[in-house]
């Protein structure tokens, strides 16, 4: 279920872009990759990166445990070479998220 | 045997007040949050974080050119965070911002769209918690700067830190 490092770099430069450069010192890993991917989810303006995992997200499941390996990949791909557009797909949901994330990042 | 007696009744009184006597945070020349002293405090970019035992929140002072990814709110920054909280208010704001914080809004008001408000000195508190998400959000609007404590606990946690926030002396 751990992230690769590639997947890391791929993530860290994602919320580098929206969170600032305070994330390249943050240690990456499953917890930071859930919420981001609620994040994502519960913005509703990132359709395309959510529809590419077909399964319905379920309230207390970590969203790592049931994203394909192959999706969880893919997914993060996308969000590293597009980032200046999905940063801004979830302007109000990175703001509601930021804590969440801060502290999974930072080990808390 | 005195001067025993004397030094080990001063260190009674040295520390165990200490231990039990509750924190501040001064959060400006105005307002300060009592808590308790936390188990861990971090610091992550603007973010002061305590975290306790089943709760933590987090502090910072808002800045109007990050608050929001890719939008500077600077000059609207008060107007911003009051109309997410009162409806009445997005039609003072551009189009485009009153829509952001109606966006906001919706994510972090349920769905009764309920609120507390409260006056603080000359400051205004605008707060809201979300039973289904364990999560809070608290916005301190003084005169020249804006606070925001996010809290991830339970509600009695979040009342609990609401009613601390005070006037200092």
């Amino acid at each position: 279920m751990e992230l690769s490092q590639a997947e890391k770099q791929d993530l860290r430069v994602f919320l580098a872009a929206v969170y600032g450069p305070q994330v390249n010192n943050w240690r990456i890993n499953a917890s930071v990759f859930n919420h981001t991917y609620k994040m994502l989810y519960e913005s509703k303006k990132c359709s395309d990166l959510v529809s590419l995992i077909p399964r319905p997200m379920t309230i207390g499941q970590a969203p790592i445990k049931y994203i394909s390996k192959a999706a969880r990949k893919l997914l993060l791909r996308k969000l590293k070479n597009n980032k200046q557009h999905y940063k801004l797909c979830v302007v109000t949901s990175a703001l509601k998220a930021k804590s969440k994330i801060h502290m999974a990042a930072m080990g808390l | 045997m005195k001067s025993i007696l004397f030094i080990v009744i001063s260190l009674f009184f040295i520390n165990s007040p200490a231990d039990l006597k509750a924190n501040e945070l001064i959060i400006s020349s105005e307002i300060a949050i009592k808590h308790l002293p936390a188990l861990q405090i971090a610091h992550s970019g603007e973010l002061v974080i305590f975290k306790y035992k089943n709760w933590s929140y987090t502090h910072e002072v808002v800045s109007p050119e990050n608050l929001i990814v890719s939008v500077d709110l600077t000059g609207f920054e008060h107007q911003f965070i009051k109309s997410v909280f009162e409806k009445k208010i997005r039609g003072e704001l551009p189009n485009w911002m009153g829509l952001l914080a109606e966006d906001f809004s919706n994510k972090i008001l349920n769905k009764n769209g309920s609120y507390q408000k409260i006056n603080i000195g000359n400051s205004i508190v605008y707060g809201t918690y979300s039973k289904e998400e364990q999560q809070g959000f608290i916005f301190i609007l003084e005169e020249r700067s804006i606070h925001k404590l996010d809290i991830l606990g339970a509600y009695k946690d979040y009342t609990a830190l609401t009613n601390n926030i005070i006037k200092r002396d």
